[in-house]
């Protein structure tokens, strides 16, 4: 059997203005976890809907089991084996878990009619695959954690049969305890057959599940390393080093004296924030894709409900929910 | 109180869905947040309209064809320009923008960076949540960085650099 299940040769991809993949190559072993890193905007989202067929690349070659496939849709990426689990959930809510599942593919009886106990029985057993056993396949899936409805978009995967799974961030709205059963999950595939493509920023993750990394950085090929050569020092280093150019006007504010401090704030997705701001300052806030920034926000101006601290504008208290 | 009544505003990411009305006219879009202040009785004060939005669209270089031009016939450097005009007609204490510069060009990006400064400049605070590197270190005095819901750092503007924010941003192997 050939090594690489999956490899990309030259991919460049370029939209109005932007060149957003520039002569990427990848290379994916038949039956590893391979890590894709990156900071934001380095190419990660445009290259994986490439490989799911939704956008086509403007030069360069895919080859599945070292066969050039033109992946000019959704269909043909799926029908060569690939399946990706999107980072927003793609479920219909109103419709029951097995129905979900067999979406655009419902089987049907001989007479024409849709065979319930098929989808039924074949669903129950998707469910035990992915440890969903308290599940019943005609549940309606609005009722389920946003983990769980993963887990069902998983399953949707593997009952196409897909050789090669691509998880884009899978981890980013899950709690602690839901990315232990993901990742264990993720080994078992792995055991399967599976190959797995994963997209994350933990690297906590990455370096438990992951056998190779390959980094991406402003649209181009970085390099690709075995988890155990890329000490941590050396994966910042190849991530950074932008190319900065000078479109910035000199710096030349002067902040006056603090005017506007939180306390403490939480929400629920925010966790004991505090910070404070001067009188003409422009204070920055980065973080990596839902890393909770605009969740900060949300809490501070009272869309999403704070549980706790307070906040204070000219040394006053203010109430913002 | 609310957040807006204490000059506290947001320019969201999402500005065509949540920033602006999109169907709507350059002048709507404005005086939106100020309506209450320009009706008096059943008359809206169309004199101080116009004097409000002729002052703030040459504060803020606005390119439209008129007033009356629908917002989603500009440019998303101008549709931007609407969001911020639209917020700083209030008077705010307290600008967070957020993603400012997303999906509009060079050109566009760089006269949003000019009117940060002029903002600034007035005494307001900016908020500034943004994705690009480049656009922290260049502009901000001081740089939170955010992981997981939490504060992870406070950088000066003297530690800014690519390495030292991604260090924070990303976490280390093992100290959950």
């Amino acid at each position: 059997m050939d090594k690489y299940i999956l490899r990309l040769e030259n991919i460049t991809k370029s939209f109005p203005g932007v060149k957003a993949l520039d002569s990427i190559k990848l290379c994916i072993k038949r039956g590893e976890i391979h890590a894709l890193i990156g900071e934001n905007g380095a190419g990660k989202s445009t290259l994986i809907k490439i490989l799911a067929g939704i956008y086509h690349p403007d030069t360069g070659t895919i080859y599945i089991d070292e066969v050039p496939i033109t992946m000019d849709s959704v269909l043909t990426s799926q029908k060569s084996g690939i399946s990706v689990i999107h980072q927003e959930l793609s479920l219909a809510e109103n419709m029951t878990i097995m129905e979900n599942i067999y979406l655009g593919r419902i089987p049907r009886r001989k007479n024409g009619l849709v065979d319930d106990r098929k989808m039924y029985e074949d669903t129950k057993r998707l469910l035990h695959t992915v440890g969903l056993d308290d599940l019943q396949p005609d549940e309606k899936v609005e009722k389920l954690s946003v983990a769980k409805q993963q887990m069902i978009e998983i399953c949707r995967s593997l009952s196409t049969n897909c050789k090669i799974l691509i998880m884009d961030e899978p981890t980013a709205s899950l709690a602690a305890a839901e990315v232990e059963t993901l990742i264990k999950l993720m080994k078992q595939l792995k055991e399967k057959g599976v190959t797995i493509l994963f997209i994350s920023h933990k690297l906590n993750e990455i370096y438990e599940v992951c056998e190779r990394i390959t980094v991406l950085r402003d649209g181009k090929y970085i390099g690709t390393e075995t988890v155990e050569e890329l000490s941590y020092d050396r994966l910042i280093n190849m991530m950074v080093g932008r190319e900065i150019t000078n479109i910035f006007p000199p710096h030349i504010n002067k902040p006056g004296e603090v005017f506007f401090a939180v306390n403490d704030i939480c929400s629920d997705k925010v966790r004991n924030v505090s910070f404070d701001l001067r009188k003409g300052e422009i204070l920055g806030f980065y973080g990596l894709m839902g890393s909770g920034r605009s969740e900060i926000m949300r809490a501070l101006l009272g869309i999403d409900k704070s549980k706790k601290g307070d906040i204070l504008l000219n040394n006053e208290k203010i109430r913002i929910n | 109180m609310e957040a807006t009544h204490s000059g506290i505003v947001l320019a969201p990411e999402d500005r065509k869905h949540e920033g602006l009305i999109l169907a709507q006219t350059v002048t709507f879009n404005t005086v939106i947040a100020i309506l209450g202040k320009l009706i008096k009785g059943i008359r809206l004060n169309y004199k101080r309209q116009e004097k409000i939005i002729t002052d703030i669209s040459r504060k803020l270089r606005l390119k439209t064809a008129s007033y009356d031009t629908k917002v989603m016939n500009l440019s998303g450097g101008n549709q931007q320009k609407v969001v911020l005009a639209k917020w700083l007609v209030t008077n705010p204490q307290i600008l967070i923008l957020d993603e400012p510069t997303r999906g509009i060009d060079v050109g566009a990006k760089q006269e949003i960076y000019k009117l940060i400064y002029e903002i600034v400049g007035m005494g307001v605070g900016v908020i500034l949540i943004s994705s690009e590197m480049p656009e922290v270190i260049n502009l901000c005095d001081r740089v939170y960085v955010v992981r997981e819901g939490k504060i992870t750092g406070l950088l000066g503007r003297k530690d800014l650099s690519e390495q030292t924010i991604l260090k924070y941003a990303i976490g280390g192997i093992g100290h959950e």
